[in-house]
C-alpha cells in the first residue's frame, strides 16, 4: 500500500487565521471583561500583560516547536512526539495522552454552550424573545430554552457541523472554513463594538449611565488590587484560557506546515491577533453595553451571573431597548457562533491526528469513532445538572496547566534550551528577542510550577477531595470523574498499541 | 472614566492593534516558505 502525503496547511495566513481561530472563542468576549472588571478593571491590564510575556507567548512557541518537531517525524500528536522525543523512555508517550483527552473533555461541554448560540441565532431570526424587556422574564426565558427539546436539535446540529469541517482535514476543512469565518467575525465583531461605542446615555433618566463610564467601570485602575495574589492567578488563568495553551492544539497545527514555513511570525501574529479581539472588541461589547442599559450596580449584577448570563441574558436585554436591535441580536449570536465552532473543531484535531496517523486508521472512521466518543461526553454535559463545571476542572484548570508543564519539561529535557531556540528559528522571518530564550528557559517553568502549586493549594484540593462539593451534585461529579478516568484508560492503552506498533517497525 | 483609564486603555489598544497589524503586514508581504 502506498503512504498517502500527510496534509499540510497551503499558506502563512492560512494557518494564522487557523491558530487565532482557535484561540479567540467565547472567553474573549465573555470571560475577559468580566475577570477583567471583577480583578482591578485597568489595573488587571498589568498581571494580565505580564502573564502574556512570561507564560502566554513563551509557552505558545514551546507548542509550535514541539510541532516542528511533529512535522519532521511525520507526527501531530502529543504520544507520537513525546515517544520520539524521550527515546529510551517508554513512559513520555503516556503523558502526551493528557494533550488528547484535555481539548477532547473541554469539548464535551464547550459544543454544547456552542450550540446555544446557534439556536439563540436562530431565536433572534424570529424574533422569539422579541418582546421581552424585563430581566426576571429574560431568565426565566433562558431557563426554559434549557429545558426544551429544540436545545438539543441546535446540539445535534452543531455537532454535525464540526465533524463535517473535521471530516474535511486541515486544509481542506479547517483552513477553508478559517479563511472565511474568521473576516466574517472581526467584521461582526467591529460592527457591535462600534455600535456600543455609539450608545450616548439611552436611559434618559440617568444621564451618567453613558459609554464612557461603561469604559470607566471596566478601564478605570484599582491599583490596591494587585496586591492580592488571585487576581494575578485570575490574569494567569485569563491568559491559558485565552491562547489555547496547554491543550496540544497548537502542536498539532503546528506539525503540518511545511518544513521552511517560519514559526516565529506566524505564532506571535495568531497571539497578537487573538489579544486584538481580547483587549479591543471583547472589552467593547458587554460590559459598557450593560452599564449603559443597567447602570453601576445593575452591570455587577450581570457580571456575578457569570458568562453565560452576560451573554444570553443580559445582551439579548441590551438588543430589545436598541433601535436596529433585532439585526444586531443576530449579528451577536453569530459572532459567538463564529468564535466557538472556530475554537471547538481545533479541540477534536489531536486526537484524530492520533488515531489517523497513529493507528493508520481511515480519516472517516477516525471522525466517526471520535465522534462518537464525544456524543457520549456530551451528552452528560447536555442532561447531567453540574456536570459541566466539574469537566471544566478535570480537563481545563488541572488539565491545562499540567500538559503545560510537561511540554516545558520535555521540551527543555528532550530537545534542550539551545536547540530547541534554534528550531524555533529554522527559516523565521522574525528573530524573537534573545532575553525571551532565558524566559522560556527558567522563568516560565518556574512561574507555571508557582501557579500550579497556589491553584492546588487555594482551590484544587478541596475541590479534587470534594469538600466544598453540595451533597447534590456528588451524582454529577462521579459520573464525569468515571468519564474521565474511562478516557484516560482508553486512550493510554492507545498510545500503548499505537507505540508499539511503531517501535516493530 | 477617568484620566488612568483613558491611559491605560488606549495604550493598551494602541499596543495590541500596532503589533497585529504589523506582523499581519510582514506575513502578508513576506514570500511563502516553500516546500
Amino acid at each position: 500500500m502506498t503512504k498517502k502525503a500527510r496534509d499540510s496547511w497551503t499558506g502563512r495566513i492560512g494557518i494564522i487565521l487557523a491558530v487565532a481561530g482557535s484561540a479567540v472563542g467565547l472567553g474573549n468576549l465573555l470571560r475577559f471583561p468580566s475577570v477583567a472588571a471583577a480583578n482591578g478593571g485597568g489595573a488587571f491590564i498589568i498581571p494580565y500583560f505580564v502573564a502574556l510575556i512570561l507564560l502566554g507567548l513563551p509557552l505558545c512557541w514551546i507548542e509550535w516547536t514541539l510541532g516542528r518537531f511533529g512535522s519532521q517525524i511525520h507526527r501531530g500528536d502529543a504520544p507520537g512526539i513525546f515517544n520520539n522525543l524521550g527515546k529510551g523512555n517508554p513512559f513520555l508517550k503516556y503523558l502526551g495522552v493528557l494533550g488528547l483527552i484535555g481539548p477532547l473533555g473541554i469539548f464535551f461541554y464547550y459544543i454544547y454552550i456552542e450550540s446555544w448560540t446557534l439556536a439563540y441565532c436562530y431565536l433572534s431570526i424570529t424574533g422569539n424573545y422579541r418582546g421581552i424587556t424585563d430581566p426576571a422574564e429574560m431568565n426565566r426565558y433562558f431557563a426554559a430554552f434549557l429545558t426544551s427539546p429544540m436545545r438539543y436539535v441546535f446540539f445535534l446540529v452543531t455537532f454535525a457541523a464540526n465533524l463535517l469541517i473535521l471530516l474535511r482535514g486541515i486544509s481542506g476543512g479547517i483552513e477553508k472554513f478559517c479563511r472565511i469565518s474568521m473576516p466574517i467575525l472581526l467584521a461582526t465583531g467591529a460592527v457591535i463594538a462600534v455600535k456600543v461605542m455609539l450608545l450616548g446615555h439611552p436611559v434618559a433618566e440617568h444621564p451618567d449611565w453613558n459609554v464612557s463610564n461603561g469604559f470607566g467601570f471596566l478601564w478605570n485602575p484599582d491599583f490596591v488590587k494587585l496586591k492580592d495574589p488571585k487576581v494575578w492567578l485570575a490574569a494567569a488563568g485569563q491568559i491559558f484560557f485565552t491562547l489555547s495553551i496547554g491543550m496540544g492544539v497548537l502542536m498539532t497545527y503546528a506539525s503540518y506546515l511545511k518544513p521552511r514555513h517560519d514559526l516565529t511570525l506566524s505564532s506571535t501574529s495568531a497571539a497578537f491577533v487573538n489579544e486584538t479581539v481580547e483587549v479591543i472588541i471583547g472589552a467593547s461589547i458587554v460590559i459598557p453595553a450593560a452599564f449603559c442599559f443597567f447602570g453601576p450596580a445593575g452591570t455587577q449584577t450581570a457580571i456575578e451571573g457569570g458568562m453565560f448570563g452576560l451573554g444570553f441574558r443580559t445582551m439579548p436585554l441590551i438588543f430589545n431597548h436598541t433601535a436596529g436591535g433585532a439585526a444586531l441580536s443576530v449579528i451577536w449570536f453569530l459572532l459567538l457562533f463564529i468564535a466557538g465552532i472556530t475554537s471547538s473543531v481545533s479541540m477534536l484535531q489531536p486526537s484524530i491526528t492520533f488515531i489517523e496517523e497513529h493507528l493508520q486508521v481511515s480519516k472517516l472512521k477516525t471522525v466517526l469513532f471520535i465522534g462518537a466518543i464525544c456524543l457520549v461526553g456530551a451528552n452528560i454535559a447536555v442532561f447531567v445538572n453540574g456536570a459541566i463545571d466539574e469537566m471544566d476542572f478535570w480537563f481545563s484548570s488541572f488539565g491545562l496547566p499540567v500538559f503545560a508543564l510537561i511540554e516545558v519539561w520535555i521540551f527543555l529535557k528532550c530537545i534542550g534550551l539551545d536547540k530547541g531556540w534554534n528550531m524555533l528559528h529554522e527559516h523565521a522571518i522574525i528573530r524573537i528577542p534573545l532575553v525571551f530564550k532565558y524566559v522560556l528557559g527558567f522563568v516560565t517553568p518556574v512561574a507555571l510550577g508557582a501557579i500550579l502549586l497556589s491553584w492546588f493549594f487555594s482551590d484544587g484540593w478541596r475541590m479534587m477531595l470534594m469538600l466544598d462539593t453540595p451533597r447534590e451534585q456528588y451524582p454529577a461529579v462521579i459520573t464525569v470523574r468515571v468519564l474521565y478516568l474511562g478516557v484516560l484508560t482508553l486512550f493510554l492503552f492507545l498510545a500503548a498499541r499505537a507505540c508499539r506498533g511503531q517501535e516493530a517497525k | 472614566m477617568n484620566l488612568l483609564g483613558w491611559i491605560i486603555l488606549l495604550s493598551s489598544w494602541t499596543t495590541t492593534l500596532g503589533l497585529c497589524i504589523w506582523f499581519i503586514v510582514i506575513s502578508l508581504t513576506h514570500p511563502e516558505g516553500g516546500e
